[in-house]
């Protein structure tokens, strides 16, 4: 079991499915979950204690880039560690997501197992 | 004559000379333009005709990946349900059983698994769609803008009128109805206006 509540943010059913089961079985067991941008950001405020975002980067409302921007121009969520989890696979979204500030990237689809190993690798990077 | 008078006049003529000059310059040139314009004239009825051709389909084909993504999500959403079930119903039949049915249950349950990460095609198909449907609703705008655009010169310059109507020979064209019909039969089949629920097909077959 990981003592850690995660926000995960994907506006397809399908991926919030995917993503809960996967962080399961990854041992996680606190979860909150959101469909864009802003639900996910009213979802920070109200949580309170989220220390892990995972976000998905085209959302309507707010999409992943902005979500991302308001998190890391905010307190106190401006360090909490990010990933970043997306069908866009370009060198150029890779690049605009580091200067944004994103800690980690997957590129979907993805496996428990990569999933996995990108959280840790964020959680150490970051803490 | 003085020589006031004499230098006015000889400036007239060089001022004269050099349009002359220009003129030899610029006729060909607009020789060269008319005659591109003679040629780029029954392109353009074409371009015209296609943006006509295209614009009053592109909603119905937006419509139509909408439609896709949500029937998609939706049976995705039925077969995550049942291999969720499947999943269950395999830990409880392998309850108090032997240890090697157990693992046979630990490899189904693994298998759903991975059928089940598999399912992330459909959010990535969604995607893929719905760009393609941003590059389509662009392109719309586009066209429409441009088409506005024909509208606002034909109704405001009276160059532009004449040659609105030149191109809108160049459509009634034989040659370019003949193409618009075949885009049109091209698109039919794929883009169809009406909705019909199962009630009303059984009702037209009695």
């Amino acid at each position: 079991m990981i003592d850690r509540k995660v926000l995960f943010v994907d506006d397809s059913p399908t991926m919030r499915r995917i993503i809960k089961n996967s962080l399961k079985k990854i041992g996680f067991t606190d979860f909150v979950e959101a469909e864009h941008g802003i639900d996910a950001f009213e979802k920070l405020e109200e949580e309170g204690d989220i220390s892990l975002i995972l976000t998905d980067w085209n959302m309507p409302e707010m999409n992943g880039e902005e979500f991302v921007k308001k998190v890391r121009s905010t307190e106190p969520f401006s360090k909490l560690p990010i990933l970043m989890i997306t069908t866009r696979g370009m060198k150029d979204d890779v690049i605009t997501a580091v200067k944004i500030g994103v800690n980690g990237y997957v590129v979907k689809p993805f496996t428990p197992d990569v999933l996995k190993m990108k959280i840790k690798q964020v959680l150490e990077k970051v803490g | 004559m003085n020589d006031e008078k004499a230098s006015t006049i000889i400036e007239k003529i060089e001022e004269m000379r050099d349009f002359l000059r220009i003129g030899d310059e610029v006729i060909p040139f607009l020789g060269e333009l008319f005659r591109f314009i003679q040629q780029v004239m029954p392109l353009m009825s074409e371009v015209n005709s296609s943006f006509k051709d295209s614009t009053s389909k592109l909603p119905d084909a937006e419509d139509r990946i909408s439609d896709v993504t949500k029937a998609t999500e939706l049976a995705t959403t039925e077969i995550m349900d049942t291999l969720d079930e499947i999943s269950e119903n395999v830990e409880l039949l392998a309850e108090g059983q032997s240890e090697e049915k157990q693992k046979i249950a630990e490899t189904i349950n693994n298998h759903i698994q991975d059928v089940l990460m598999s399912l992330q095609f459909q959010d990535i198909t969604s995607q893929k769609l719905t760009h393609a449907n941003q590059i389509l609703v662009a392109i719309s705008k586009k066209f429409s803008g441009l088409h506005l655009k024909t509208e606002h010169i034909k109704l405001n310059t009276k160059i532009g009128e004449k040659m609105i109507n030149e191109l809108q020979i160049g459509i009634n064209s034989e040659k370019i109805k003949k193409d618009s019909e075949d885009f049109h039969k091209e698109t039919e089949d794929v883009i169809r206006h009406e909705k019909i629920s199962q009630d009303d097909i059984d009702d037209l077959f009695g």
